[in-house]
């Protein structure tokens, strides 16, 4: 009798890389989550800090994995899976991962410019699936010009922790998702 | 920062501005509906949404109102000097058009009209 | 299901939303009715329906009254003081109301130089312009030349123990250029008596206003009859009146040629130069008279006439749609419509 075939999973040097950031992405959105906000979707949204930074250095894919596991991980921990709030999240990350495609596309960006980008994609994406999915009010709009001011900011904020971030880690950008150096 | 964080920057913060002026500026609520009047009673009151023909009855005959595409409009009426036509498209809450003549208003309802009263 | 963190925010935005979206606006009850000739609409604020609908049918009453009162041909005082004139009698005694407002009458008058007068109440009636204009016509030039040699004005009325007689067989009186200002005046005064606060009386698109809605200023949108859409937008504040003057208001067509009411005592004919004027004032009645002599002022002389009634928020249209605004009125209004022909800009007379 053949002994049944297992192929052992081998993490690849990305998987190591996408559970670690995606772990502490994790970290610091369900502490964040605990804390107080004026609105929901005013928050500074550090873990986009984790996402920036593996988006400039491992690239988009990576960057991809680690905001799936985290909101999706995020709701289970913090106990909104699949409630209005996940969808937003997941809206809200979706959002981001677009504009870091932006960002890559154009030339010349920084980890500013990517983290600016995603913000500002990231409360777009935001406002609509709320303004579709649950508010179709008239009154929603009046909320926009305060929270693209707030994406901008914290866009930028976190833009420059994660050029710190990135400093500590190794500066050179991914080509194609492979480990520079 | 690079040159290109810095114009993506510029040109984010230039935008944003923007939306305050056009989403927070005093444009009044949207839409909602015609009402319109015969004599001093209300006649009618209809959405804006699907297209219609309304005719209203006067002491000098039908005023005819098309609803189409979110705003209302006379589009014909048996006065002498036909103002209520010439009116135009009425899409603004607070907005109206008079038949004195015949004794027809039209007028546009919303939540939050743009104007008080109309001077004319 | 308890609201967990996240549903609690969502919760508190939704009623942040609500209480934005509701803009704290007060009631509004609109009453419309046909009185004077045209539509009046009384708008109140912040009060039960059956409060504003009954302050609503008061200020009906008193608007009717004024038209029967004062019409200047029909059985109330004016119209029986009129044929008196005509006869060359002494009329029946006047109300202290009317011969307070023919007073006022004589200083305007006398302010414009008589281009305001409301003694030419002969020369509406010779155009048949005395109702509502549907009986408009060109009169005879003999019968405007004669009046035009004996062109009466108030200066020629005199006041015989609250009795008006006159030497001038041609002096009759008109109150158009005028009355409204004064009726819708007075319906306020008498909106406020009831305990109205806040409230606008619109009649024939001339309005004035009563308080203001608790955080803005009353918005205003201005339409004029030759051309599609709201030509302004105006903000006004408590206790304010807006008059406009048009070629458009009473007019008829004779042989290819338009005519308006708005007529000239120098020359005996419709005023020419100006499609129309808007005075906001304080006083109603100055409003009023001053959007007609702005009228018959026309294009050149009008800041000499504006400055004289102390008006200084002033529009004008002329009959290819330029505008002209005063510094003042530009400070109040915001143009919708660019028109062709431009906007110019006038310092306060």
């Amino acid at each position: 009798m053949a002994a049944p075939r297992y192929r052992p999973l081998q993490s690849d040097r990305d998987d190591l890389r996408i559970a670690t950031l995606a772990a502490l992405a994790l970290a610091i959105h369900v502490a964040e989550a605990a804390l107080p906000s004026p609105l929901p979707g005013v928050k500074p949204g550090l873990a986009n800090i984790i996402t920036v930074t593996a988006c400039w250095l491992y690239g988009w894919r990576v960057a991809a994995w680690i905001t799936v596991l985290r909101i999706v991980a995020g709701g289970i921990l913090v106990g909104t899976l699949l409630s209005p709030t996940f969808f937003l999240s997941l809206a809200g990350g979706l959002g981001a991962l677009g504009g870091l495609a932006m960002a890559r596309a154009l030339p010349g960006t920084g980890p500013v410019g990517y983290s600016l980008l995603a913000a500002l994609a990231h409360m777009v994406a935001q406002f609509t699936a709320a303004w579709w999915l649950f508010i179709p009010h008239p009154g929603l709009w009046l909320l926009l010009p305060p929270l693209m001011t707030a994406a901008i900011v914290f866009g930028v904020l976190n833009g420059i922790m994660a050029q710190a971030m990135i400093r500590e880690l190794g500066s050179q950008p991914a080509r194609d998702g492979h480990e520079a150096t | 920062m690079t040159w290109t964080d810095r114009l993506l920057l510029i040109a984010a913060v230039a935008g944003v501005a923007a939306l305050y002026p056009w989403l927070w500026g005093e444009r009044g609520g949207e839409a909602e509906a015609v009402r319109i009047w015969a004599g001093e009673e209300e006649y009618a009151r209809y959405p804006l949404d699907q297209p219609r023909r309304v005719e209203v009855p006067g002491p000098l005959g039908t005023t005819v109102v098309e609803i189409a595409e979110g705003g209302a409009r006379v589009i014909a009426d048996p006065g002498p000097r036909q103002i209520c036509v010439r009116a135009g498209r009425l899409d603004t809450p607070g907005d109206q058009a008079l038949c004195l003549p015949n004794r027809v208003t039209v007028e546009i309802i919303g939540a939050d009209p743009r104007y008080d009263s109309i001077h004319y | 299901m308890t609201l967990t963190p996240p549903m609690r925010s969502l919760a508190l935005l939704l009623a942040l939303l609500l209480l934005t979206a509701c803009s704290s606006e007060e009631p509004q009850h609109r009453e419309r009715f046909y009185a004077m000739g045209t539509l009046v609409e009384v708008s109140i604020l912040g009060q039960p329906e059956r409060t504003a609908s009954e302050a609503a049918d008061r200020v009906r009453r008193l608007l009717e009254d004024y038209q029967a009162r004062w019409h200047p041909a029909g059985d109330g005082e004016l119209g029986r003081i009129n044929r008196a004139l005509a006869a060359g009698e002494s009329g029946p005694p006047a109300s202290d109301e009317l011969l307070d407002l023919l007073a006022e009458g004589r200083e305007l008058e006398s302010l414009t130089g008589g281009l305001f007068s409301p003694a030419i109440g002969k020369l509406i009636r010779l155009w048949g312009l005395e109702g509502d204009g549907s009986e408009g016509r060109v009169p005879e030039e003999t019968a405007l030349e004669d009046w035009l040699a004996d062109r009466p004005t108030l200066a020629a009325l005199r006041q015989e123990d609250g009795r008006l007689a006159s030497d001038n067989r041609q002096l009759q009186l008109n109150l158009g250029g005028y009355a409204k200002g004064h009726s819708i005046g007075k319906a306020i005064e008498h909106l406020r008596e009831q305990g109205i606060s806040r409230a606008v009386v619109n009649v024939g698109g001339d309005l004035v206003t009563l308080g203001q809605p608790r955080d803005r200023r009353w918005r205003i949108g201005i339409r004029h009859p030759h051309q599609e859409g709201i030509i302004a937008s105006l903000e006004i504040g408590s206790g304010t009146a807006v008059f406009t003057s048009g070629d458009y208001e009473r007019d008829f067509e004779h042989e290819g040629e338009r005519y308006h009411h708005i007529l000239d005592p120098r020359t005996g004919r419709p005023a020419r130069g100006l499609s129309a004027a808007t005075v906001v004032h304080d006083d109603p009645v100055r409003a009023d008279a001053a959007s007609t002599a702005l009228m018959l002022a026309g294009p050149e002389d009008w800041p000499a006439t504006a400055r004289r009634l102390g008006v200084t928020r002033v529009m004008l249209v002329e009959p290819d749609g330029r505008i002209h605004l005063t510094d003042s009125m530009a400070a109040l209004l915001q143009v919708e419509q660019d028109p062709e022909a431009g906007v110019q800009r006038w310092p306060d007379p």
